[in-house]
């Protein structure tokens, strides 16, 4: 037997089981059935308030604003080395741009279309949730109750990365809470990072595809296929329809849209995008909108979250 | 991981694709975190096929803020101990009956398995408990030493000592150096 030096090492790279395909299988089609089961046993919870689903939704709150910020820095970074000198200028450009603000729009899965505008500027960020689109009937509610109650947003994130400090509003309960950032957070958000997840990139992968006109501009669009949206790559390399389109306005050099496709289940099915229009760059934003401190009215809260008002 | 919290929120919400993706991701991770625990496919399958059953049920009242991997492990760990403790029952109750298992790593086990893992694990098995226990949550299941002391509900100091212990034991074993 030979001699076991390091130990450690030798389970961390030898000790590995895996399932058979029968095995694999036959544990599948209970876990499927389980969660099948739980969602009928559920009946009426199953119209969950969207409210509830945006509020506990990290993804809503903090990876959009990571994938805004992903797909606008990586983007640019993949045309510059993939297509050429003209995409040199877009990247200086956006290099040199002191603030952008944008709409944007996540579809994911069977999930409401959630619609958000989003603002940077220097080193803020700020989110605001403007509603959810869709024909569920928890969105019709969920209209029906903003318009009520006079709101334009139903939630407002915003970070401070000099400062390190995140501050989340929800207008619909009017509370807040204040949260201090940890260094790794404020690192995901710290543009060489952002950049770093899209060193891998194919950089052939980015292709001018074709010209058009909108309200007498012209607009070049590119395709950078193979995209790795919020690092998660082994989903999304080599799929089909896991693709950035890119559309550059030829007189400013700067991305005016950019649409994601892509397909976040495992068999690629699903049609999932993510949409980010209507920019604004250069426009200097209104440094109220970055404010840490709560708004008038709004209170915080510790312990047992507050119920929704009626 | 940004993979896995985009996972939770779509499981969370009934997505049976986040759910497949979840399952597919991490089986074989706690399939040999389960036969590390267990030395026995059967009984690890078992194991693995509860927690992710129990996982798929669990889509209202889902709530995780920390790492779905984690998680997942430590479910395979409470119930890898309760069935060794149900083990240990009907064993004293059996008082030897039927002891003559057959080989917990025959093909029919629907465990895919090299000769150096098999070797490894039998060593493992020869390890008190909570000596394995620590050293596959360590290695295996990549945990800091402060979380493996909130699961087995000791201090950390004593959880490196088993660490420590049950490395030295083990490398005798895989050395030939103890007798089985």
């Amino acid at each position: 037997m030979r001699r076991a030096d390091n130990t450690e090492q030798i389970i961390k790279e030898n000790l590995s089981f895996t399932a058979s395909a029968a095995m694999h299988n036959r544990i599948l089609n209970d876990v499927l059935a389980a969660q099948e089961q739980a969602k009928q046993t559920k009946s009426g919870l199953a119209q969950a308030n969207l409210w509830r689903t945006i509020m506990k939704s990290p993804i809503t709150k903090i990876a959009a604003v990571i994938t805004v910020v992903c797909a606008l820095i990586g983007s640019l970074w993949l045309l510059d080395r993939g297509t050429g000198v003209a995409f040199g200028q877009v990247i200086e450009n956006v290099t040199k741009a002191e603030s952008v603000s944008f709409l944007f729009k996540q579809k994911i899965g069977d999930q409401p279309v959630f619609v958000s505008k989003v603002y940077i500027q220097h080193k803020k960020v700020r989110l605001d949730i403007l509603g959810a689109q869709g024909q569920q009937q928890s969105v019709e509610q969920l209209q029906k109750e903003m318009q009520r109650r006079n709101l334009t947003s139903l939630l407002s994130m915003i970070g401070d990365f000099t400062h390190k400090y995140a501050l989340e509003l929800d207008h619909f309960r009017r509370t807040y809470k204040k949260t201090e950032l940890d260094d790794r957070t404020v690192a995901e958000f710290t543009k060489a990072n952002l950049i770093e997840q899209f060193r891998n990139a194919k950089e052939e992968n980015a292709e001018w595809v074709s010209q058009e006109m909108q309200d007498g501009r012209v607009i070049d669009v590119y395709v950078i296929r193979d995209v790795k949206l919020m690092g998660i790559e082994a989903e999304l390399s080599g799929q089909e329809g896991s693709r950035m389109k890119v559309w550059v306005e030829r007189k400013s050099g700067l991305p005016v849209r950019i649409l994601l496709e892509a397909s976040f289940d495992v068999e690629g099915k699903s049609k999932d995008w993510l949409e980010f229009y209507d920019f604004a760059w250069n426009e200097p934003v209104d440094e109220d909108l970055f404010n840490l401190e709560a708004p008038e009215g709004y209170y915080t809260y510790t312990l047992a979250e507050p119920p929704v008002p009626d | 991981m940004i993979e896995d919290e985009l996972l939770k929120w779509r499981f969370k919400r009934g997505s049976k694709d986040a759910l497949r993706r979840i399952y597919e991701k991490y089986l074989n991770y706690l399939l040999t975190l389960a036969m590390a625990l267990l030395s026995d496919a059967g009984t690890a399958e078992d194991v693995v096929h509860d927690v992710f059953v129990s996982f798929a049920g669990s889509t209202e009242n889902f709530k995780l803020s920390g790492s779905l991997r984690g998680y997942l492990a430590s479910c395979v760990l409470n119930r890898a101990r309760d069935h060794i403790r149900s083990t240990r029952r009907q064993t004293v109750a059996a008082a030897g009956a039927n002891s003559a298992s057959s080989d917990p790593y025959a093909p029919e086990q629907s465990v895919i398995c090299t000769e150096e893992s098999v070797r490894l694990n039998r060593a493992i098995a020869e390890l008190p408990d909570d000596q394995r226990e620590t050293i596959i949550l360590r290695v295996k299941g990549e945990m800091k030493f402060k979380e493996i002391a909130r699961l087995q509900g000791v201090s950390v100091n004593t959880v490196q000592g088993r660490y420590r212990y049950g490395l030295s034991k083990l490398r005798s074993i895989l050395n030939g150096e103890v007798e089985k």
